[in-house]
């Protein structure tokens, strides 16, 4: 009885959490499109100190060269220390052209991006991302703070709706400002990281190729820029969850015939001890085929119990995720059908020997069984 | 017309054990006709429970030919004896055999469930009063454990006379009575007897076989004396 609850409820949820949870990365991506592609200094993640890097020409020139290409946005960072909620805390600020915004995805979800013109009049202002902006300055969305960054203040002009990480930034964790003025602040004009923005219809690999290609050139052929695009991402998310689900679902299947045996044992004590019974029904006029159903009903339902509690069981569980994660996973109905649907298969499947042998059982002598 | 309502002919019954089995009856030949109230005596393992089983179609014998209003039941199917038991006989047995979790009704209504020719709303008008003819109208609700031995026992015989049947096999009806629910007990079947039932009683109580017109004495599976 318990494997089947712990069976049925390990089905239902993974079937839940993976098709939620894919359902919800989906959406994700296809509101970040997945026709972007980055490319960034190999040592980023590494944090070496010295760094290959690109100059503004090399950057503008792969747009020439490059015929996949629709647009292309060169990246400037920096890491700077801020308070947020109290403690001090590194803090991402990438300097990029306006049109980083339209490359990456990124549209306002209050404010406004900076503009051209900002750019290119060194405009201290700043768009943020949408969670450092609630750690900051709280949900009052405010606009026109300002944030002090390597001793110059920003203006904060707009909000960064959510985005999916990707790449080295995290954009609902950072702080963007123009390019001109991050170029300033850095003292340097080296670009470590590339945004690209695939024209439609493009094979995304072939795009991943081209640009690697070209990189490694500039590089006198080392590969010192990793490139990646957001399908990848997806791709091996795909995987990982599909080696969870067979995971857990493997469990799910043990523990279900673990449980589907205990349930068959559990009809044979009960046919034993109701021997007489049969017994009674048989000289009442019960035909096997009325014992028989009999004791598959009750095994079925026996089964249909425990998978129903692993099913309310799934569902809290699911809830409690979801609003712990602030997502909103949900429990499939396929999920239900197909656990509480699998338990009664189980209850069918292993009440069938049970019932048949009581079934068998000889009036005489299932009479005189004491 | 077959003048026999029932005939057993060199009825043999081998129960399997050890080499050879052990022969519960050999060479039962025996007429009853319709309406009689007959009792089978004789001392433990002489073999009558085994014969009135066979009579009841619960169990089907070794050898030998038994003809049930002319239909030959030897020939018959699992199913076909099923449909025998539950339209024409009903049982009534010494431990009373009710289902300890059910009420008088349930009980009596199981043999109606089984035949499946009842329309559910008379059920519960016949199952009432197959109660009521043995005078327990008043505790349709009760189950077996809130019942007397004398009260079971009449629940059981509600419950053998629900279907109509014309054959009642009685296997030591008053074993777990006392005298006074005994003689009780063996007026409802003189009674239903004198309805035109044919009644077979198993019994080793010689009062008891007192009730009925005619005695089978019987010693390691063959009769002795009528």
């Amino acid at each position: 009885m318990l494997g089947m609850v712990i069976g049925v409820f390990a089905i239902t949820t993974v079937l839940s959490i993976s098709k939620g949870g894919k359902e919800l990365i989906l959406s994700e991506f296809l509101t970040a499109g997945t026709n972007i592609v980055m490319a960034f200094n190999a040592q980023m993640e590494t944090r070496t100190d010295k760094f290959a890097y690109l100059t503004e020409d090399q950057v503008m020139t792969m747009k020439e060269i490059i015929p996949q290409v629709d647009d292309l946005s060169p990246v400037h960072f920096m890491q700077i220390p801020l308070k947020v909620k109290g403690k001090m805390k590194q803090i991402t600020v990438f300097g990029v052209p306006e049109n980083f915004f339209r490359v990456r995805g990124i549209k306002a979800s209050s404010g406004r991006m900076f503009t051209k013109e900002e750019v290119n009049r060194y405009e201290k202002v700043c768009v943020v991302g949408k969670e450092l902006f609630y750690d900051l300055f709280g949900k009052t969305k405010k606009l026109g703070q300002e944030i002090k960054v390597e001793g110059t203040y920003f203006r904060v002009i707009g909000v960064m709706g959510h985005k999916m990480e990707f790449g080295p930034i995290n954009v609902n964790t950072a702080i963007g400002i123009p390019s001109s003025c991050a170029m300033r602040l850095l003292g340097s004009r080296d670009i470590y990281a590339v945004q690209f923005l695939a024209k439609e219809g493009v094979s995304i690999p072939l795009l991943k190729k081209r640009i690697k290609e070209h990189l490694r050139q500039i590089f006198g052929g080392r590969d010192d820029f990793d490139v990646h695009s957001v399908d990848e991402l997806l791709s091996m998310l795909d995987k990982v969850m599909g080696i969870i689900s067979m995971v857990l679902g493997s469990i799910a299947g043990i523990s279900i015939l673990v449980g589907g045996i205990g349930i068959m044992n559990i009809m044979l004590v009960s046919v034993r001890e109701r021997t007489r019974e049969i017994g009674i029904r048989k000289a009442c006029g019960a035909t096997k085929g009325n014992i028989l159903l009999q004791f598959l009903i009750e095994s079925l339902i026996l089964c249909s119990i425990g998978g129903g509690m692993g099913i309310l069981a799934s569902v809290g569980l699911v809830l409690i995720i979801s609003i712990m994660f602030k997502t909103a996973f949900f429990i499939s109905s396929l999920a239900i059908i197909l656990g509480f649907g699998f338990s009664c298969l189980v209850g069918i499947f292993f009440g069938v020997y049970p019932a048949y042998i009581a079934a068998k059982l000889n009036p005489v002598e299932a009479l005189r069984y004491e | 017309m077959n003048p026999d309502f029932i005939k057993l002919t060199e009825i043999t019954k081998v129960y399997p054990m050890g080499k050879t089995g052990f022969p519960a009856l050999k060479g039962i030949s025996l007429s009853i006709d319709r309406g009689e109230f007959i009792a089978i005596m004789g001392p433990s393992g002489s073999g009558k429970s085994t014969l009135m089983n066979i009579i009841g179609c619960l169990d089907s014998p070794t050898s030998g030919t038994y003809l049930l209003d002319g239909e030959d039941i030897g020939k018959n199917s699992d199913k076909e004896l099923t449909r025998i038991r539950n339209k024409r006989i009903g049982f009534i047995f010494q431990s009373f055999n009710l289902l300890g979790r059910q009420s008088a009704m349930d009980n009596v209504l199981l043999p109606l469930l089984y035949s499946c020719t009842t329309l559910r709303k008379n059920r519960k008008r016949i199952t009432t009063e197959a109660l009521e003819r043995v005078g327990l109208s008043t505790k349709l609700r009760n189950k077996p454990s809130e019942m007397s031995g004398g009260e079971q026992q009449r629940v059981a015989i509600a419950r053998a006379l629900v279907n109509n049947p014309e054959i009642i096999c009685a296997d030591e009806p008053t074993g777990n009575l006392d005298s006074q629910t005994s003689h009780e007990i063996m007026e409802i079947l003189r009674g239903l007897n004198k309805k035109g039932r044919t009644i077979i009683l198993v019994t080793y109580e010689a009062d008891i076989a007192g009730y009925t017109q005619r005695i089978i004495r019987m010693k390691d599976g063959g009769i002795i004396k009528e």
